[in-house]
């Protein structure tokens, strides 16, 4: 008997012995069906009975099919049914100045399997641009933020001071209509608002903002709007953020219980994610309330407790059952030896996916849907000059047990399952948020 | 009386017995079967509500095929099968999105106190909860046939039968998923 075989006898007996003889429940005939006498004729007869219903069903089908036919623009690859059914996404539309920023001037609620726009959402007066979006449990109820933008070829500067207001969106797939509603939030200036995200139930709000050097956790529960709020210590202040960059909402991310967080923290030597019950009492207590999982490299410069092989692309978050930090990157050897910010990139093919640490040890699992393949790829920018980009995977969506997952690969997005990645469509016109490392998409 | 004779000398009256006959057989089947039924669905989901649940439909299939059902020693080998089809539907449910719960995470994280040392002497893959986690993830078919090797401690004959399917592949199945769950565990990459 190997270890893992008994392991596996252990585990599965103890969770068996959850289920006491006592808490069975009584044997209730009142809810068992009556049972259905067989006629006498029936054992002879039902292969033939069961023939005619096959040929009944087929040849009403394919009546139905021919009068009920419309025509549906056919799915880009084998995607499989159990991903959720819509996205939104930010959504980039031209502007006629032919000025080349990156603006989200609109919202499309999209097909996940097609890429095709069944919604279109613009920003209410005076708003002019998206931030970001987030999605509940529901597949129908996001949170997005909107800002205002009076001029847009004027610089990420002023674009990111302008005031940001959140609002609810609501999709209605019976009609195909997404509504915005505006939340009774204070309304933030884009400089501050470092990122927004709603628990999946859609009854809390988490947002997190800089006040001068001070970094703040505030949740709202709705629809009472009370306030609960969090900030480190001043002696653990310095430079601080939440988040590997803005407006991205994985940077504080709810697991499936409504009640838990993640928050990646940049600054003052806990660089990394860290897992936080949003029951805590409010107070000078986010980091020492907090449990630190994985280490990420920081601006800040942050030397990480345990440093894996591993390197996030973007924000890590917990998974919805609470087991797992996620994140898509790629193993780099180089960086075990290197702890803290390293600026180098691989050479050469790497292992890349989505890597899954255990939020109890911090210890990286496994890496999910890899693959092997070079994170740098050389670009011509304008002026003709050669350029190194990093393309690495970005996890935009996990399901509650992190067996499937949806990221995006430079500019092809793909569902990982069963290990496997299956690609599905990706349209160019997703932008990414202002100052976010990830593209503006939730499910 | 012994359950077995009784459901045997029920179907030897045939299709004369009538619906108190089949409800009374039914519930001395349940009060032998639902505890091992339910703990069996248990492993498979960690979700009670939907372990009860699958257990009940199991019963309820049984009640309406008891007429179909030509020996009435096979009724326990018939429950159990239908508990794991039901654990299967139920899991495919979980994956839409539409499912129970996940009550996993919440006792990982209860259990996970602010500071615990990451580093500690208890590794992933010493931990039972991580374990059932990993297993839960495996493909429906290595999960049946690994929670009935190491929890039932079925003979592969036995898993055969209960699977439908071969001898062989219930060895090929169960090695597979040993080996993936090895790999989860252990945090090997490749």
């Amino acid at each position: 008997m190997t270890q893992i075989e008994n392991l596996l006898r252990a585990a599965t007996r103890d969770a068996a012995a959850e289920v006491t003889p006592e808490s069975i429940p009584r044997f209730d005939e009142a809810r068992l069906p009556v049972p259905r006498p067989r006629l006498p004729l029936a054992r002879p007869l039902t292969p033939l009975l069961a023939a005619a219903a096959v040929v009944l069903v087929v040849v009403l089908s394919l009546v139905l099919s021919s009068v009920l036919a419309v025509p549906r623009p056919a799915p880009a690859g084998p995607v499989p049914p159990i991903v959720p059914q819509y996205y939104v996404a930010l959504t980039t539309v031209s502007q006629p100045t032919g000025v080349g920023l990156s603006s989200a001037a609109e919202l499309t609620v999209r097909s996940t399997t097609t890429g095709t726009v069944v919604a279109r959402v613009t920003p209410p007066r005076p708003y002019g641009q998206f931030l970001l979006v987030d999605g509940t449990a529901d597949n129908r109820t996001f949170l997005v933020a909107a800002q205002v933008w009076h001029t847009p070829w004027a610089g990420a500067a002023v674009q990111t001071a302008e005031p940001v207001r959140l609002f609810l969106l609501h999709f209605d797939p019976s009609t195909d209509r997404a509504t915005l509603s505006a939340l009774r939030l204070p309304q933030f200036n884009g400089l501050n608002l470092l990122t927004a995200s709603i628990s999946p139930n859609g009854r809390q709000i988490a947002i997190a903002y800089q006040d001068g050097l001070r970094t703040w956790l505030h949740v709202y529960t709705l629809p009472s709007y009370a306030e609960r709020t969090w900030t480190p210590t001043l002696a653990q202040e310095g430079p601080s953020n939440i988040g590997l960059g803005r407006n991205n909402p994985a940077s504080v991310a709810w697991a499936a219980n409504d009640r838990t967080i993640s928050f990646v923290w940049g600054g003052h030597g806990s660089d990394g994610v860290h897992v936080f019950d949003t029951r805590t009492p409010p107070g000078d207590n986010l980091l020492s309330a907090s449990r630190f999982v994985i280490a990420t490299s920081s601006y800040a410069g942050g030397v990480p407790a345990n440093s894996s092989e591993f390197v996030c692309a973007s924000d890590p978050f917990i998974s919805g059952n609470g087991a797992y930090i996620l994140c898509g990157g790629y193993v780099d050897p180089a960086r075990k030896a290197h702890p803290g910010y390293y600026p180098n990139l691989p050479t050469g093919p790497v292992t890349q996916g989505v890597g899954e640490f255990s939020v109890r040890t911090g210890k990286l699992i496994t890496v999910l849907g890899a693959v092997r393949a070079p994170v740098v790829t050389t670009v011509t920018v304008p002026g003709g000059l050669q350029a190194s980009e990093e393309i690495a995977p970005l996890l935009l969506w996990a399901s509650p047990d992190a067996s499937i997952l949806i990221g995006v690969s430079g500019s092809h997005a793909f569902v990982v399952r069963n290990g496997h990645r299956l690609p599905i469509p990706w349209p160019a016109s997703v932008a990414m948020a202002i100052s976010s490392p990830v593209p503006g998409a939730a499910w | 009386m012994n359950l077995i004779a009784a459901l045997s000398a029920r179907g030897a009256r045939g299709a004369t017995a009538d619906t108190r006959d089949t409800t009374a057989a039914v519930a001395a089947l349940y009060a032998e079967h639902a505890l091992g039924l339910t703990r069996l669905a248990q492993v498979m989901l960690g979700d009670r509500a939907a372990a009860e649940d699958v257990v009940h439909d199991a019963f309820c299939g049984l009640c309406r095929r008891w007429d179909h059902l030509a020996d009435p020693r096979k009724a326990p080998a018939y429950l159990r099968s239908s508990v794991l089809n039901g654990c299967r539907s139920a899991l495919r449910r979980q994956a839409r999105g539409g499912g129970p719960v996940w009550t996993l995470g919440d006792e990982a994280l209860d259990s996970a106190a602010p500071g615990a040392d990451a580093d500690g002497p208890l590794l992933a893959c010493e931990d039972r909860r991580i374990v059932l986690a990993a297993l839960r993830r495996l493909p429906h078919r290595q999960r049946e046939v690994l929670v009935l090797r190491y929890y039932l401690e079925l003979s592969d004959a036995e898993i055969a039968r209960t699977l439908g399917i071969g001898d062989s592949t219930v060895r090929s199945t169960a090695h597979r998923g040993l080996a993936v769950l090895e790999r989860t565990l252990t945090g090997e990459t490749s």
